[in-house]
């Protein structure tokens, strides 16, 4: 698929203690939803932050937008980041954060974030501190500071973590409705370990494993380069061969291939369907992972 | 200027300014009020407490900015304006205190003089209390910045006072000149206040590199 991309990294190179990221390749698709995917310590908050420049010590090229630029002022307008540290002062309150973010962004909306905070069901009251807020509530906090400004980029570090699951639909519904309302200029990247409840939003997944990407593309592209396959025990040891990754039990086994792959199960007792982005990106982080399966 | 000081009301929490602007201030004055006769005589013991309660409620404020592992501030970070509103802040809490320190000095000086009909001078009874309290409170805030604890914040807040104390008796007994002392204190006001602001900055602004 052709796309332009929104993000586009070269040589991306950043060692901290022991850990190193490195990405000699990446675009993030313009007009999509990006879900980056990876185990803890894979690297996607670094690369988030690296992203939403509130790192800047690395090696390589970050350029934004169709003019690829560099990070400036007129770029960290149109981008919108949340993130799970310490986001916002802990003695804010809501009313505060309404009125840093007016100081803090020229594009800043005071009428659309008090009608987010009011969709959103956000305590709006004077005296409840950022502190005092629930997880979910500071995320959906965060989400109403971004939603409320005229961005182009949303990147947002793992928001659907603290929501419950009628919260995440929402959320779904929330990245949705920005991605339409930009008519192909407004883009969403976002990490995940929700990859089920997010799924039916994700357009591009990218897989990251020790610093690493090990996998990106379409999710529609994804269910065509794997597939979910079921099979009988007696087939277990020949399939886990070629299985990229496989599940045994007393009733058979169950795992994911590459389709490329599939004429080496010929003769053998399978059923074969369209894996979840979910059974993907398994698949690939077991294949990537230092943690050990019995 | 309008955003600056917005932006400086949004960084302190109520409790904070209400402390600073309103209860200390009004403390001090009453202080003074109660145990002054009629040679007034409080002025010292204020100049004592200033910096120590300054020091202590700044750990409420900023308390742990210049730490290590201090408060990302993600979202500031992520504004081309933030560390600007925070070096705003930075700057307006300074003149904040000076101007708290010029206030509770300069009612009591005035009420030395008119109420209480007391000899007060100027140099030693109103700019020295005012530079010394104001430049040690920037010092210890400067210091006490790169912890969170309150009783660290005490503790220098406690050390503060017993610099002040030395530097009454030595210009209570006359062994230096006060315009020289207020001179040093000037100096020192203006050298703490620049250096406070600079390593804050540079403390905040390291969140964005592995330091």
């Amino acid at each position: 698929m052709e796309t332009n991309s929104v993000v586009k990294v070269t040589d991306l190179q950043k060692k901290f203690r022991g850990f190193e990221l490195s990405i000699p390749q990446l675009e993030i698709p313009k007009g999509y939803a990006t879900a980056l995917i990876g185990e803890n310590g894979a690297g996607k908050t670094t690369l988030l932050n690296l992203m939403a420049g509130i790192r800047l010590d690395y090696k390589g090229q970050i350029a934004y937008f169709d003019k690829q630029e560099k990070l400036g002022d007129k770029v960290q307008e149109r981008i919108g980041y949340t993130g799970p540290g310490s986001y916002f002062l802990p003695h804010w309150t809501v009313k505060q954060v309404e009125e840093i973010s007016s100081i803090l962004f020229e594009n800043f909306h005071r009428d659309r974030f008090q009608t987010v905070c009011e969709e959103l069901n956000i305590p709006i009251g004077v005296t409840k501190e950022v502190k005092n807020l629930s997880d979910g509530n500071r995320m959906k906090l965060m989400l109403a500071t971004v939603l409320a400004r005229d961005t182009e980029l949303l990147i947002l570090d793992e928001p659907a973590s603290p929501l419950d699951p009628l919260m995440r639909d929402k959320l779904c519904d929330i990245i949705r409705e920005y991605l339409e309302q930009g008519n192909g200029e407004h883009s969403v990247f976002f990490s995940t370990h929700n990859i089920s409840d997010m799924e039916n939003v994700t357009d591009y997944a990218i897989i990251m494993e020790h610093g690493n990407i090990v996998e990106q593309g379409f999710v529609e592209d994804l269910k065509e380069k794997y597939v979910s396959v079921k099979g009988e025990s007696a087939d277990a040891v020949a399939a886990g061969k070629i299985l990229f990754t496989m599940t045994k039990s007393s009733y058979g086994f169950e795992g994911i291939c590459l389709a490329e792959n599939m004429d080496k199960l010929a003769g053998m007792d399978i059923s074969v369907e369209t894996p979840t982005l979910s059974q993907i990106s398994v698949a690939v982080m077991k294949e990537n992972t230092n943690l050990k399966f019995a | 200027m309008k955003q600056k000081v917005e932006g400086y009301l949004v960084f302190t929490s109520l409790g904070y300014r209400l402390a600073v602007d309103i209860l200390i201030p009004l403390a001090l004055v009453g202080f003074h009020v109660f145990f002054s006769g009629e040679e007034g005589g409080s002025g010292p013991i204020i100049m004592l407490l200033l910096p120590l309660l300054e020091i202590v409620c700044d750990n409420w404020f900023l308390g742990g900015i210049q730490e290590k592992n201090a408060e990302n501030m993600d979202y500031l970070k992520t504004s081309s304006k933030g560390m600007k509103v925070i070096r705003s802040v930075l700057i307006l809490d300074y003149a904040r205190r000076f101007m708290t320190a010029v206030t509770v000095f300069g009612i009591c000086f005035l009420m030395n003089r008119f109420l209480f009909h007391a000899d007060s001078q100027i140099g030693a009874d109103l700019i020295l209390p005012v530079l010394m309290s104001y430049s040690l409170s920037v010092l210890g805030t400067l210091i006490t910045r790169f912890q969170s604890y309150l009783w660290i914040n005490m503790l220098v807040g406690y050390v503060a006072t017993i610099i002040s104390i030395v530097f009454y008796i030595i210009v209570m007994y006359g062994r230096i000149r006060v315009i020289v002392i207020n001179a040093v204190f000037m100096i020192l006001a203006v050298v703490f206040s620049i250096l406070a602001v600079k390593i804050a900055m540079t403390r905040v602004e390291g969140g964005f590199y592995d330091k």
